[in-house]
């Protein structure tokens, strides 16, 4: 601590003035400021050019030279002056923060990163929108936007550029516009993840099948790597066809396969199973026989099926097997006993 | 020294780069607050404004780019004395450098509109 610099009223009063001004700093940093300008009053009376001149000339208002004092010094700026202000800690420890290297540093790199995010929350946006749609995976990586995928580029071309250059300007009447529609992108983004993670997969073995779980789930049907199996039709090592084959599942459950509904002859088809002894039909008997439907006389057009035909004379009865392509097996192998149909 | 008023060109120029003014004269030779002021007025600083110096050695030296000390003095008060730093030092090179970028800058702009002129 230095000794008492010589003072004049003049310097106490302008001492006095300034410390109003900077009421509301913490005790320390005041204590620094005041004492470096009481070293500097003292000096300025020491020097023989300022010895016409007084105090308010030479340093200005004391309140202005309080507010270019923090300015200077990376202060927030005071309310105006007036009685000490009571201390509120909080504000002053996030404005050192603030004003922390590091804090400094984090900001500088922050600013780095954010045109990246300028693009990022352009893209993340159009995805947000078309989100919402139940099959999500078709707007993976490229959304479909009114089921184009040239409209999603488009769209998502327009919002990267629209969202670059909001950040670049920097408008400063924008700047709450920006942070809500950042806040709204992320939470948003934030919530379509959890909900993907939740639902399962995206996406599946055989080709794209959305894996959503219904609350009443129908029953999966058979699928090959070539879509949804309808019918099976077996053969025996000697080629020949084989009817009423019960087929059962590694777990000893039977097997159930799709129902076809359509054909190509435009008739309309349900598959007839044989009945068991107790009457119940037996829907794991292979092949299915798919039998023409007889349509009501005086069903009305929104009863038929849109483009199939009534069971009459045209339907075929029997579908035949569609061409196998059938091993030869060597004659030793396969002298397996028929079924019983 | 009156600041002179935010209305006149150069005392805005002036601070955005009083920080490195103020580093400059410091690494020449380590000064106290008055001192400080006294040399960058005697370079033609005519209008800086005594406590934007004193604000910014303060800043400075709270970033860490200067150091300080006190000297005793038996006729007078013991003196604060700042001094440059590593810090300082590096920070005075890059903060050169970005000048010199700009005032270049600058300098191209205004020729370019002269010759549109």
């Amino acid at each position: 601590m230095s000794a008492t610099p010589t003072t004049t009223r003049e310097a106490e009063a302008y001492l006095t003035a300034v410390r109003r001004h900077l009421g509301d700093l913490g005790e320390d940093e005041r204590a620094e400021l005041l004492e470096d300008l009481a070293q500097h009053l003292a000096d300025i009376s020491t020097d023989e050019e300022n010895a016409e001149s007084g105090l308010r000339a030479l340093l200005g208002d004391p309140a202005d030279y309080a507010a270019e004092l923090r300015s200077a010094a990376g202060l927030p700026p005071g309310d105006g002056g007036g009685p000490e202000s009571a201390h509120r800690p909080w504000t002053k420890s996030a404005a050192a923060l603030w004003q922390h290297p590091r804090s400094l540093g984090m900001r500088r790199i922050g600013k780095e990163l954010a045109p990246a995010w300028w693009v990022l929350r352009g893209l993340l946006a159009v995805g947000l929108v078309v989100a919402g749609s139940p099959e999500r995976w078709r707007h993976i990586p490229i959304p479909q936007v009114y089921g184009s995928r040239l409209v999603g580029l488009f769209a998502i071309g327009v919002t990267v550029l629209v969202s670059v250059v909001v950040g670049r300007a920097g408008y400063r009447g924008w700047r709450r516009v920006t942070v809500v529609a950042d806040v709204v992108v992320v939470l948003g983004t934030l919530v379509l993840l959890l909900e993907v993670l939740a639902m399962g997969y995206v996406g599946g073995p055989s080709g794209y099948r959305e894996s959503v779980v219904y609350s009443e789930a129908p029953p999966r049907a058979l699928e090959s790597r070539h879509g949804e199996v309808t019918n099976i039709y077996p053969y025996d090592a000697q080629g020949r066809p084989l009817d009423g084959v019960l087929l059962f599942d590694q777990d000893g459950r039977p097997l159930r396969v799709g129902r076809q509904e359509w054909w190509p002859d435009r008739c309309d088809r349900a598959p007839s199973h044989p009945l068991a002894a107790d009457g119940v039909p037996v829907e794991f008997a292979y092949p299915y026989r798919y039998l023409p439907v007889e349509h009501d006389q005086v069903a009305s057009e929104s009863d038929r099926h849109p483009t199939g035909r009534s069971g009459t004379t045209t339907c075929l009865e029997e579908i035949p097997r569609p061409p196998v392509p059938l091993p030869v097996f060597p004659p030793s192998a396969g002298d397996a006993p028929q079924p019983a149909p | 020294m009156v600041a002179t008023s935010p209305a006149l060109d150069t005392s805005q120029l002036l601070k955005g780069v009083l920080d490195i003014a103020v580093l400059a004269v410091v690494r020449d030779e380590d000064g106290y607050g008055y001192d400080v002021v006294r040399r960058l007025r005697a370079c033609g600083l005519a209008e800086v404004g005594d406590a934007s110096v004193y604000g910014t050695l303060r800043r400075l030296y709270k970033n860490g780019a200067l150091t300080s000390y006190v000297v005793p003095s038996e006729s007078g008060p013991h003196r604060k004395y700042y001094a440059i730093n590593r810090t300082g030092r590096d920070l005075l090179a890059a903060s050169t450098k970005t000048w010199r970028e700009f005032a270049e800058t600058i300098d191209t702009v205004l020729s370019t509109e002269k010759e549109a002129a």
